[in-house]
């Protein structure tokens, strides 16, 4: 880890820690778990970007690529991040990189920018030109998601992701 | 001596490596188009086009460039955009560009199977 992700990695901790609250409380809005989510998951995957000492695109969507640079290194390399990660091998890690792309983009989806004026973002309300709809009181399917098993092991994945930063960056 | 020798590289064949895996691992991936880099170069320029991914107003040219084995026989850089069905259709029109140094000229679709 070069002194860049570092700082990047000190920042997903932060903000991971955050989300770990907001996903084990039942009365906060569930806005603010995938806003923190949606920022965990985008920063962890810059942070590793800057392995080669530049800065990463301006592009959110950068979490299911992170994964897939992982798992384009060396053999021996990818399986001791899949270990890292939960998962017995490479493959497993693989598998679950493809069940958990959807639910990825989703999440990246969510961010205003990239939500555009009329769909549903974790800010502010929509449309922009005249609202209907305000993130405090929509019920996200991607919510509704989370709570499942894929849900689950996303969250636990990234965690460990989080955690084990320093030992694959 | 401990020297390590660098493998001859193909950028092409690397290309077909990446899109195997990157239409494994990522389902919104509808097509994948290799972008012949300049002689020589150890560098493998893809453009991934994503039905997933947000319809952004801006200008999708920027790419992910990564080291990768950086320590090995084989170091190269793995260069990537991605890009929806829309705008990919607006850069073969030339309505969007790709970033600089890349050109259209020889690409080709990598078959996803």
């Amino acid at each position: 880890m070069n002194r860049f992700q570092e700082l990047w990695w000190q920042q997903v901790c932060a903000e991971h820690e955050i989300l770990t609250l907001l996903v084990a409380s039942s009365s906060i809005a569930i806005c603010h778990q995938l806003h923190y989510l949606q920022m965990v998951t985008e920063k962890l995957g810059k942070a590793y970007y800057w392995r080669d000492r530049k800065p990463p695109p301006k592009s959110h969507a950068s979490f299911v690529r992170f994964l897939q640079l992982l798992v384009s290194r060396g053999n021996r390399d990818c399986d001791r991040i899949a270990t890292l990660l939960g998962f017995d091998s490479t493959i497993e890690l693989r598998g679950w990189i493809r069940s958990a792309a959807p639910l990825a983009h989703e999440i990246e989806r969510l961010a205003p920018a990239l939500a555009g004026n009329m769909g549903p973002n974790v800010e502010y309300p929509w449309p922009q030109e005249a609202p209907t709809e305000t993130p405090a009181k929509y019920l996200f399917p991607v919510g509704v998601r989370l709570r499942s098993k894929t849900g689950r092991q996303f969250l636990k994945v990234l965690a460990l992701a989080v955690r084990e930063f320093p030992n694959y960056a | 001596m401990g020297t390590t020798a660098t493998i001859a590289f193909s950028p092409e064949s690397w290309a077909r490596s990446y899109a195997k895996s990157h239409y494994e691992t990522d389902p919104g991936i509808t097509d994948i188009f290799f972008i012949p880099s300049e002689p020589g170069e150890r560098e493998v320029r893809l453009v991934e086009v994503n039905d997933q991914l947000a319809e952004r107003a801006a200008d999708p040219s920027e790419a992910w460039i990564l080291t990768i084995d950086d320590e090995g026989q084989v170091p190269h850089k793995l260069a990537i955009v991605d890009v929806t069905p829309n705008q990919w259709i607006k850069i073969l029109s030339g309505q969007l560009s790709l970033p600089t140094g890349w050109s259209l000229s020889g690409h080709l679709r990598m078959a996803q199977d």
